[in-house]
């Protein structure tokens, strides 16, 4: 599903009245099919108010989304089927876990949206199957006994046991630890590849954001201030800095050998392997 | 001083099963130092944090906090004004309007005379760079203030010692980035003792002592270059170096000697040069 944004827009209500501190203000954007965005800004800046509006948790008090076939502007009803379609996973999903047994959690939204018998019970094998839980051996347990990443893996699950279009990961890997952060990004990786998501990636981790996406859309004060290719984007060193973002490792290193005047290149940034690659070469003088 | 003697701890997971999240542990950390404690997701770092001012009482073993149980029910007040605790999510911990509210909370709960309070909110506000922002509700601030703000609260009541459970975990880069200041600051020039648990390998690099847990146990402790220096007994428990320290493994990997291991890119940046 493609998602398309166009003026949205979406102040809060606080004391002054004519403030335009809090919201999201005249938001565009187009994203394709299939692709992969990023969306970064420090806390504040508007990117969980803008990702709430993709399943019409808020309606845009101007401007609308057009996200496939749904047009959603302040006047739009019936968002159900929207909502089958576009799957959220909040930061620290686990909180959300709530039934006796990881069956009935992964369960309870896809029967909501209308869901039964063999059609339910795939959607929840997919998806535990997706997200690398043993169906048959994890379906009756309580979500409660399981670990920190196990939990996520279950919350994950039971947005993609809606079988969503489009998936929205707010933080998905805060509290983890290296391994298990690792371990799910690769694993979304491949998800979003298997069912052809559209994914919106929200993080405060610059190489993650490098890792994963194609686009990257950067907020502040409920503005987009700079949008384009990861790569393109994350040559903007200083403008991220003054955004009170950091980059990339690999940019930081470079930057740091810059100003030693070891390293004289463009400040891309890049996989560790490329950056040692790099840093060999230079060693060994074959840098020009 | 913090004493951990030979701590236990399990829970029951049905009645015929228990889980052990701590084995026989025994840490000592003595006052002024910066300690990190590192471990994957279920390693019972948590748990053994709450351990430290009474939040889980002692099962088996002992903590002892400058000599004082947490065993024995009478002493809990003392223990938790000696230990203050910050946690991950900085919302979940106002209780206040504005900050000056939520600091005055914890004083009043002690009955800390009224004609004092304010002298001692504005100092605790001002150790972590938030003496401007009294006046502030917490919905008009950012992440990293917000936290500072619940460390400002818990420094107030004037703790020997300050334990932190993730707290950076919720934040931006430079939200992160304030918080870290502000404890290494507090160590510094306070000689507050910092116990500070976290995921980020780059926050451990300054800390004096590092105590990594595995399953409940203590599976190494030393300075952070020590304890980094374990390359193969990290990744088997599947804990990573700071980034400038798998950028060196590469780099070592591809023939190129160093003279010292290092764990900051500002540390890696001048083996480097030295090799230029």
């Amino acid at each position: 599903m493609a998602v398309i944004l166009e003026n949205v827009y979406y102040k809060y209500d606080v004391d002054d009245n004519t403030s335009e501190e809090y919201g999201i203000f005249n938001i565009s954007m187009k994203v394709e099919q299939g692709t992969t965005v990023g969306i970064i800004g420090k806390t504040g800046s508007g990117k969980s108010t803008l990702m709430q509006h993709l399943n019409a948790l808020y309606l845009p008090q101007k401007g609308k989304l057009i996200v496939g076939d749904f047009v959603i502007d302040k006047k739009s009803k019936d968002l159900k089927n929207l909502r089958k379609k576009v799957g959220m996973v909040f930061q620290y999903p686990e909180d959300q876990l709530f039934e006796e047994t990881i069956y009935n959690d992964l369960a309870f939204g896809p029967k909501n949206l209308g869901l039964s018998g063999d059609e339910l019970n795939s959607a929840i094998k997919g998806a535990m199957e997706d997200m690398e839980l043993d169906f048959e051996a994890m379906k009756d347990r309580s979500p409660y006994e399981l670990s920190g990443g196990q939990k996520r893996k279950v919350a994950i699950a039971s947005v993609l046991a809606m079988n969503p279009e489009i998936l929205v990961l707010d933080e998905p890997t805060a509290g983890l630890d290296p391994k298990s952060k690792n371990d799910l990004l690769n694993l979304l990786i491949s998800i979003k590849n298997k069912r052809n998501l559209t994914v919106f990636f929200v993080s405060h981790n610059m190489d993650d954001v490098f890792w994963l996406t194609e686009y990257v859309y950067v907020m502040c004060d409920g503005r987009i201030v700079l949008e384009g290719e990861v790569n393109e984007v994350f040559k903007e060193n200083q403008t991220l800095k003054d955004l009170d973002l950091g980059v990339p490792f690999s940019v930081e290193v470079l930057e740091h050998l810059k100003n030693r005047g070891i390293y004289e290149g463009p400040l891309h940034p890049m996989r560790l392997e490329s950056l040692a690659a790099l840093i060999a070469d230079i060693l060994r003088g074959k840098n020009d | 001083m913090i004493k951990i003697i030979d701590l236990d701890h399990e829970y029951r997971k049905d009645n015929n099963t228990s889980i052990k999240t701590l084995n026989k542990v025994n840490i000592e950390i003595k006052k002024g130092e910066f300690v990190s404690i590192i471990g994957h997701n279920g390693s019972g770092k948590s748990t053994l944090a709450k351990h430290l001012n009474g939040l889980i009482i002692p099962q088996k073993g002992e903590v002892l906090i400058d000599d004082i149980k947490v065993s024995e029910d009478h002493n809990i007040w003392e223990i938790r004004r000696k230990v203050g605790m910050v946690f991950q999510n900085p919302d979940n911990q106002f209780v206040g309007g504005t900050i000056e509210e939520d600091m005055a909370f914890g004083l009043e709960n002690i009955g800390f005379p009224s004609k004092d309070m304010m002298g001692r909110i504005e100092y605790a506000a001002n150790k972590v760079g938030m003496g401007n922002f009294l006046k502030r509700p917490p919905h008009k601030l950012s992440g990293g203030q917000k936290q500072r703000s619940a460390i400002g609260s818990v420094l107030a009541m004037e703790p020997d010692y300050l334990v932190l459970d993730e707290p950076t975990s919720m934040l931006d880069p430079k939200g992160r980035k304030e918080v870290i200041e502000v404890l290494r600051e507090l160590n510094k020039k306070d000689k507050m003792t910092i116990i500070l648990i976290t995921h980020f390998m780059d926050e451990v690099v300054y800390s004096d002592k590092v105590i990594v847990m595995d399953m409940g146990n203590i599976v190494l402790q030393g300075t952070p270059k020590e304890v980094f220096h374990n390359k193969e007994m990290l990744a088997q428990i599947n804990l990573e170096l700071p980034k400038a320290a798998i950028l060196q493994e590469l780099l070592k990997a591809k023939g190129i000697n160093f003279k010292d291991e290092v764990l900051t890119k500002e540390d890696l940046v001048e083996e480097i040069w030295q090799l230029f």
